[in-house]
């Protein structure tokens, strides 16, 4: 394959990158969501390990999205929020990471 | 080239917060001492009475299987996580894997006069060692040597002329207690070990 052939394969898989996903705080939530029916803000936190403020501000970019959506409930009188990922965010995700996967090897050829 | 050096440690950081949530079916070890009771008290009474034995593995069995998925639900609930669907393929194992491997045996022993009586049940451990050792293949890998065991211990059993079932019970309990130590040292290490 030649350097140009290989350059305008990069290029393409950059475009089809998602860019909502590219921040890794909202593919790193995204990943998990789509491994669970739902998961709490607690637990996105200590998993990503991640602050309150940018996790919930990365949760809100996504839920504005409609990649997530977030139910509220209350345990012993504190509010969980629950998080679950959609039918669109999961086809986002699944082609965000095929593109990811293209640009990662476009550049090892 | 810099957007893929990005990509690659984008991709480190959800490989890390991926790898900090220990697979489902191997977060807890309760359920292993649960069943571990269940078979050594189960099977003893099978060596006293039969008709009593058969009774409480059904009975019983059916209570810790609820037991189990009420604690595994509120385990969910505690560490923030649901997820339906691997927790119905699990039951789905152990439901139907158990479930078959008491069916058929006595179908084929409704049929077949020989294989009536302790060669039934012989066949049904047999079968239950199988559902043990897919549940090493698939989840959780103590049980690659536990399923044998059992198989071997049903295989086994007509040789011991004293309280044959109740060996057995012992033995797939104290597999069964092993592999929850197990699961509960590998999870403690994984803690320990946590990326940051």
């Amino acid at each position: 394959m030649s350097r140009a052939v290989e350059q305008v394969g990069a290029a393409r898989s950059l475009d089809q990158l998602d860019p909502l996903l590219q921040h890794r705080t909202r593919l790193g939530g995204m990943v998990l969501l789509s491994g669970a029916d739902a998961m709490t803000f607690s637990r996105l936190r200590e998993l990503l390990r991640e602050t309150d403020g940018n996790l919930g501000a990365q949760l809100r970019k996504l839920e504005g999205a409609q990649y997530i959506t977030v139910r509220k409930e209350f345990a012993d009188r504190k509010p969980v929020s629950w998080y679950s990922i959609t039918p669109v965010g999961r086809r986002a995700l699944k082609a965000h990471l095929a593109a990811m996967e293209s640009l990662v090897k476009a550049a090892k050829v | 080239m810099t957007d893929v050096q990005q990509v690659k440690d984008d991709l480190q950081f959800v490989r890390q917060a991926v790898d900090r949530r220990p697979p489902v079916g191997r977060d807890h070890a309760l359920r292993y001492y649960w069943w571990a009771a269940y078979v050594l008290i189960g099977y003893f009474l099978l060596d006293i009475n039969p008709v009593w034995g058969s009774w409480f593995l059904m009975i019983a069995g059916l209570v810790v299987m609820a037991v189990i998925g009420m604690h595994a639900k509120r385990r969910g609930q505690i560490i923030g996580e649901i997820d339906r669907v691997q927790n119905r393929r699990n039951m789905l194992h152990w439901a139907g894997g158990i479930f078959a491997a008491v069916f058929f045996p006595n179908l084929l022993a409704g049929v077949v006069p020989a294989l009536r009586g302790p060669v039934c049940g012989q066949i049904e451990v047999l079968m239950i060692g199988m559902v043990y050792f897919m549940w090493g293949v698939h989840v959780d890998k103590t049980f690659l040597w536990l399923g044998p065991i059992m198989m071997l211990g049903g295989a086994l059993v007509g040789f011991v002329p004293h309280y044959p079932w109740t060996w057995l019970g012992a033995l797939i309990a104290v597999g069964l207690v092993v592999a929850g130590i197990l699961v509960q040292r590998k999870l403690a290490r994984d803690l320990a070990v946590q990326p940051q």
